[in-house]
């Protein structure tokens, strides 16, 4: 039963994630607004009442099988969170410059597999399709020791308007925005529950006219010339 | 329970369009909103079919003792004040070596000056409120693409961009939890964008469309004032939102 409050009512949402508690944070917040959410990844994030499946982004074979399934047990797919998030750590200046690739892989390279093989599943539906994007908005403005995330970030930000342009010039009926977060690795309290926040907002229809844009979460880092410390270090 | 329980709301520019919409969406979410425009009686309409948590006030924002008398009237009838949304304003057509300054100041002070008042006073006000609040300024995508006969419109909503980051980092370092964000809608179902469909036709030439887009529904902005207005964008601040079917980022692609 679809309630009037419920602003995911009725929609398969697959949230794909890969540690950390973001993509849980999500999966329970879009449970609650009447999602029937299906949790790819670590298949460990231990949210009651949200069907977990073991998940490797970066695995096409995975994000084939994930698609017949769910399309073969809901009937379709209407939403795709990326929530690929690993943490960093990494300058410039490190000897081992394969943590950029290593992030890479996965929070891009995922990313863009999901997305491949979750439009022709969607564009199917007869009803609007959305994926929401959730990356480190350290690719806006650096920090140090963030060199992957700051890559990746920028990667993510023109990934999500690529996807957004290919959409409309097939015609397609799915939107695609980005969550850019920051510190979004970190795993606060805070933040897990404002980009859940902005992640319902950005998959439902609610957010019809927003496409191929980001929802900034930084507290005005990117801003704020002269506060941006006390913008970072604040709560 | 609604998104914005408790919220006390001051709308500008309420007795139509995306200001109408954004005072519904509102209230429906639990919010009480102070409804403001220069049309009193579309706007007491507005302000009556919405019930006892909304009411009216006649209000040219370019008038900083009225912006003084809406606050004290907000904070009299609802004892807070949580949430600005500065959306007066008014678009003419012109070009750049046509224009008057007459036409140029009656747009750029609507949207502007009316925005910074409202900034100025309301900011005070929330602040001894001490919840979260939110201003968010209606900015457009006037502001992020050109468009050749709104020189002024063009101007005055990308004044309110770099406004908004002001005021946002003006809050922080004074401390207050006080966010400030700007809307970029494109055009919408509204009557300004129907009288600025008809007044276009003494500007282009017949047979060349102007603009072939369909206007979307005044809730698409009114959904993005809700989530810029609620909790649910606390991490939020000097930010924006585009809501314009992605045409800002495919420019020559979209119809």
């Amino acid at each position: 039963v679809t309630r009037l409050s419920e602003r995911l009512g009725g929609l398969v949402c697959i949230v794909a994630e890969t540690g950390g508690r973001c993509g849980a944070a999500i999966a329970g917040k879009f449970t609650e607004e009447g999602a029937q959410v299906i949790l790819a990844g670590t298949g460990s994030s231990g949210v009651e009442g949200i069907l977990e499946v073991c998940h490797d982004v970066t695995s096409e074979d995975d994000w084939r099988n994930l698609m017949s399934q769910v399309v073969g047990r809901h009937g379709r797919l209407n939403v795709l969170v990326n929530a690929l998030i690993l943490a960093d750590g990494s300058s410039i200046e490190d000897g081992d410059l394969g943590h950029v690739a290593r992030l890479s892989a996965v929070m891009v390279e995922g990313m863009a597999l999901g997305c491949k093989h979750a439009l022709p599943a969607m564009s199917r539906s007869a009803l609007p399709g959305a994926i929401v994007n959730v990356a480190p908005s350290e690719g806006l403005l650096g920090e140090p020791d963030n060199l992957s995330h700051a890559i990746v970030g920028g990667a993510i930000a023109a990934l999500t308007r690529s996807i957004a342009i290919h959409c409309f010039s097939h015609s397609y009926n799915i939107r695609c925005n980005a969550v850019l977060a920051a510190r979004c690795a970190d795993g606060l309290e805070e933040t897990l529950r404002e980009v859940a926040s902005a992640a319902v907002y950005l998959a439902s229809p609610e957010s019809g006219y927003v496409n191929g844009h980001s929802v900034v979460l930084d507290r005005g880092a990117t801003s704020i010339r002269q506060s941006v410390g006390a913008a970072r270090t604040s709560g | 329970m609604g998104r914005v329980d408790g919220k006390v709301c001051i709308v500008t520019g309420g007795a139509m369009g995306l200001g109408k919409a954004d005072a519904q969406r509102l209230v429906g979410e639990g919010a009480r909103v102070v409804l403001t425009d220069i049309d009193e009686d579309a706007g007491s309409k507005v302000a009556e079919s919405l019930g006892d948590r909304s009411f009216f006030v006649g209000h040219d924002v370019r008038d900083e003792y009225q912006w003084r008398e809406v606050i004290r009237l907000t904070m009299l009838r609802f004892g807070r004040l949580d949430v600005l949304v500065n959306n007066a304003g008014i678009a003419e057509f012109a070009d750049i070596e046509s224009f008057t300054v007459d036409g140029w100041r009656r747009v750029y002070d609507v949207s502007v000056i009316g925005t910074v008042l409202g900034c100025k006073h309301a900011i005070g006000a929330m602040h001894r409120s001490a919840g979260n609040a939110s201003i968010i300024n209606m900015s457009s995508t006037a502001a992020l693409s050109g468009m050749g006969l709104i020189p002024a419109y063009s101007a005055a909503k990308g004044a309110l961009r770099g406004l908004t980051r002001h005021v946002a980092a003006y809050c922080v370092e004074r401390g207050y939890s006080i966010r400030c964000n700007a809307l970029h809608p494109t055009s919408m179902d509204t009557p300004m964008v129907a009288a600025a469909v008809v007044a276009l036709k003494d500007f282009v030439p017949s047979g060349q469309r102007a603009n072939g887009t369909k206007p979307g529904s005044p809730m698409e902005v009114a959904n993005a004032v809700l989530y810029l207005a609620s909790d649910e964008s606390l991490l939020m601040n000097g930010g924006a939102i585009v809501i314009d079917r992605g045409t800002t980022i495919m420019e020559g692609m979209a119809p």
